[in-house]
């Protein structure tokens, strides 16, 4: 023991302070338990607070807010145009971030839960060490949600670029809007990537995006995708899939970026200037510096920890949630799983059921899916019919000229049991709530169907899709037989 | 994973009623922690836990009927494959009763949905989780086969027996299944190492049966639990009442003139003649004061020990009825006088027949008085919930040497403390006896504590 080590003893230790974390600690000091919550950042909230979903949904409301200032001269509204002031806009998502941290900080101190900042590793299955904090915690049960880190760009493309700060933006430095650049090349085209790229375009920056697929957001049926592509082709000055980036190197005011076809190795290069690089990349588990090995506890090579449906690792008092546990990496998953861990560590019978965890992805216009998808369905073999309902033929859609996009609903054929939701467009986000609920209900078509939904707003569109899929929709011409 | 048949739960006793759960799904057990309440025809039994490991899967739920030898829990013990052989190798040699009950039921809903899906709502989950059903097993009765927790309740398990009342075939079957064994063979593999109840062997000559009836029942479950359940620890002693029974006797004299004298007898003014068993009592519940663990009780549900702060000390009276054992409550507060006169009053009480449920209940210790019928130390078993219990021998004279190592006399009284080893440690039983000793072979020790 080194001198001036503090060494606690809590029956609950929670290592990280994001979604996950910080729910599992409150959840667990509401059911008596003792806890103690490790978060290494100075503020409680972790990814999703301090610097992905909070910061980047406030950005991209007030880059909507002037697009649709935009759309509206085609309603009468009169303006000399439309500009943003950064301070303000950078200070506006800064307060909201901070607001929003220190009510979750008031929600954990108002349980009287120990929060340690600090790095915590583990010494043996039952002791944690705590960087930062010269701080030794005894635990009788652990839950890991450490969360995930963005990728670094591959060391042959940093090579001509200063160590240290590189000046390559990670999405945390994007989102806190530094300044507006006169241009941005972004790397990677998943829903990091295009959210941010879509909401430097509206602040006026001239966008290109690069992406490794020859799709843009794999993961997202490509019908819901193409709507959205439709418009960055419009928004961004140029969109390269199928190429990467080879290399990078400073020049004055910016960054001079090689990129090349990934499929066509003879080809030359292109290069291009840059007045900034986004590197949107993908995340990795935060499970490389957690003396996971002291506990005989091995990530897969993905870097996730091996969990079982109640969030259980194979070493029995210690939990795993979040981005990483298996599952997407999105933090209502983390949540829903830190009540699990907690649950079942005060003998309640819980377990991570769901059948579906939804996936919003806040481009312009929204996506957003939740149970099966087409591409899942017909990649299984799984048979199912699909009703499709365009925000053309929606009232509300109409009044608010927000048209693109559509509803699809898949059921199964025989029993018109609802197996999946895929949405584009406005309010995509809002709306794919109701469909997980009724997923999570085994709701058929019929309980969509004759559920009335208020007039007029988009929710009537998961109705209509429903009713597409069963017998055809009263606002949709007849097929012609 | 180590699947658990229901054990043997007695002679001619097929099935249980499942009463209460004390795991759920998930849960961390260790060998010997209850698992479950079960009800047999016959009697209440907690049956606990055979192994260590995590609970996987438990498939009856509280009022569900459980065939003796039908997997009903299933831990998760971590010894995979080995534990399957076992398992294949328990159900060969496993009687085949049970099986050939569930023959003649109509098949079991098992067909999974494709995908492996569960269609019920996230609340219906939870509840077949909680009444340790699994869900993929039932099958809806709403629309797409969605499965409600009416569904839940009317199922009863592939396993579990059925609802012989409804069906006339069944009953057949039951009448087989419960038609007496005349065989020494194990009756059933319990699941837990080494324990075998034996099924009886034709007799060799004339027998009378009596079937387990009312207090003998009682006696009987109470005593197999608490035996089974509580690690027993026996303390033996000598005492020394010599001088304290001289005291008692003279005192019983001056009594006795008084009820000749045709005074009525009440606790207050005229309470009687003392028994040696009040002088106990009077020590044990001073005692209990300075060794709060042999008056306490074991909470399995939280895992605590409860210190009780009153002393209701229960003594064993044999009744024509059977084993009784009333209570004397607050005997701590009471004086010497009052606890011989209460003595006397409710074993009176217990042996008409007339005694009140409050007064067999609520006791925090228990003495049984056995040796004054006759025999040395006696051997008792703890009256659970109760932590101890204070077993006296019969009262008689011996050579004893005595301090100029002379030969005399003596009046001796053996005692034994049985405790729950979970709650005390030898020693304070040792001492514990060691100050009732003090108490009872020196006057003033004992005026001074009571």
């Amino acid at each position: 023991m080194v001198v001036g080590e503090m060494i606690l003893e809590t029956d609950i230790l929670v290592i990280g302070g994001g979604p996950g974390g910080y729910t599992a600690a409150i959840h667990a000091a509401d059911l008596g338990r003792d806890v103690v919550l490790v978060e290494s950042r100075k503020q409680l909230g972790g990814v999703c607070l301090t610097e992905g979903c909070i910061p980047s949904k406030t950005l991209i409301h007030a880059v909507g807010l002037a697009r649709n200032a935009d759309d509206a001269r085609r309603m009468g509204l009169v303006h000399d145009g439309i500009s943003f002031d950064v301070d303000k806009l950078r200070r506006h998502v800064q307060k909201t971030v901070k607001v929003l941290s220190s009510g979750v900080s008031s929600l954990v101190e108002n349980r009287e839960i120990e929060r340690i900042t600090g790095h915590a590793r583990f010494q043996d299955k039952n002791t944690v060490y705590v960087d930062g904090a010269n701080t030794i915690v005894h635990f009788n049960h652990a839950i890991i949600a450490t969360g995930s880190e963005i990728n670094a760009l591959p060391a042959e493309v940093m090579k001509n670029l200063p160590d240290g700060d590189s000046g390559i933006w990670t999405s945390a430095q994007a989102l806190g809007v530094p300044e507006i650049p006169e241009s941005l090349l972004v790397i990677g085209g998943g829903y990091i990537g295009l959210e941010i790229g879509q909401a430097y375009a509206g602040l006026g920056s001239r966008v290109s995006l690069v992406e490794f697929n020859e799709a843009l957001l794999s993961g997202a049926d490509k019908d819901l995708v193409r709507v959205v592509v439709t418009h960055c082709e419009r928004d961004f000055e140029a969109v390269h899939t199928g190429a990467k980036v080879t290399a990078i190197e400073p020049v004055e005011d910016g960054f001079r970026v090689t990129m090349e076809k990934s499929e066509d190795e003879s080809q030359e290069g292109f290069q291009q200037e840059f007045t900034r690089v986004l590197a949107a990349t993908g995340r990795h588990p935060n499970t490389r510096d957690l003396g996971l090995d002291l506990i005989g506890l091995e990530p897969d090579a993905k870097g996730l920890i091996p969990t079982d449906e109640v969030c259980r690792t194979p070493v029995p008092h210690i939990f795993a949630i979040g981005d990483v546990a298996k599952g997407p990496a999105l933090a209502h998953k983390a949540s829903r799983e830190g009540k699990v861990a907690v649950e079942v560590i005060c003998g309640k019978s819980s377990a991570f059921d769901n059948v579906a965890v939804p996936a919003v992805l806040f481009t312009h216009p929204e996506i957003a899916w939740t149970g099966l998808t087409e591409a899942d369905a017909k990649e299984k073999n799984i048979a199912y019919k699909v009703g499709k309902f365009p925000l053309t033929a929606l009232g509300r859609a109409r009044s608010t000229g927000k048209t693109d996009g559509f509803v699809k609903v898949l059921a199964e054929p025989e029993s018109d049991v609802i197996l999946g939701v895929g949405i584009v467009g406005e309010h995509a986000s809002e709306l794919v709530a109701e469909a997980t609920l009724a997923i999570e209900m085994g709701a058929c078509l019929e309980d969509l169907i004759v559920t009335i939904h208020p007039h007029p707003t988009f929710s009537e569109s998961l109705m209509e899709a429903a009713e597409m899929a069963s017998h055809g929709s009263v606002h949709m011409m007849k097929a012609s037989s | 994973m180590f699947e658990f048949k229901l054990p043997d739960l007695g002679e001619g006793i097929h099935e249980g009623e499942l009463l209460q759960w004390h795991v759920a799904v998930g849960d961390t057990v260790k060998e010997d922690d209850p698992l479950c309440e079960m009800e047999t025809d016959k009697a209440a039994v907690t049956i606990p836990s055979p192994r260590a490991g995590v609970i996987s899967a438990l498939n009856a739920s509280p009022g569900d009927t459980v065939d003796v030898g039908s997997v009903f829990v299933v831990i998760d013990d971590g010894s995979g494959d080995a534990a399957a052989k076992e398992k294949a190798a328990q159900e060969e040699a496993s009687d085949t009763a049970p099986q050939e009950k569930n023959a003649s039921r109509p098949d079991p809903p098992s067909e999974q949905r494709p995908k492996g899906r569960v269609l019920a709502a996230p609340a219906t989950r939870r509840l077949a989780r909680e009444m340790g059903i699994d869900i993929t097993q039932v099958s809806g009765s709403g629309p797409g086969g969605r499965v409600t927790p009416e569904d839940l309740n009317a199922y009863d398990g592939a396993d579990a027996g059925p609802d012989t009342a409804e069906n006339p075939e069944d009953t057949a079957a039951e009448d087989r299944a419960s038609e007496p064994k005349a065989v020494a063979e194990p009756l059933e593999v319990s699941g837990i190492p080494f324990l075998e109840v034996q099924g009886l062997a034709t007799p060799d000559g004339p027998v009378e049966r009596e079937p387990f009836r009312s207090l003998r029942n009682k006696v009987a479950v109470k005593m197999t639990s608490s035996s089974i359940l509580m690690p027993h620890v026996a303390h033996m002693d000598d005492i020394d009442v010599t001088d304290i029974e001289a005291q008692r006797l003279a005192y019983n004299l001056r009594q006795a003139d008084k009820s000749d004298a045709g005074r009525e007898e009440t606790a207050e003014k005229n309470p009687g003649k003392l028994t040696l068993l009040a002088f106990v009592m009077k020590a044990v519940a001073a005692g209990l004061k300075d060794y709060p663990m042999f008056n306490a009780s074991v909470d399995l549900s939280s895992r605590e020990i409860v210190y009780k702060k009153y002393y209701n000390i229960g003594f064993a009276a044999d009744t024509p009825r059977g084993l009784m054992v009333p209570v004397v409550h607050d005997a701590d507060r009471q004086s010497l006088a009052g606890v011989g006169y209460r003595i006397r009053h409710l074993a009176g009480l217990a042996r008409n027949g007339e005694i009140s449920v409050p007064e067999l209940t609520g006791g925090t210790f228990t003495i049984t008085n056995v040796g004054a019928i006759g025999g040395t130390h006696v051997f008792p078993i703890i009256n659970a919930p109760e932590s101890a219990i204070l077993g006296l021998g019969r009262v008689e004279k011996r050579p004893v040497v005595v301090g100029d190592d002379k030969i005399r006399v003596r009046k001796i009284l053996p005692v034994t403390l049985c405790f729950d080893h979970r709650v005390a440690d030898g020693a304070q039983a040792a001492a514990f006896v060691r100050d009732l000793k003090d108490m009872l072979e020196n006057r003033l020790e004992f005026m001074s504590r009571i």
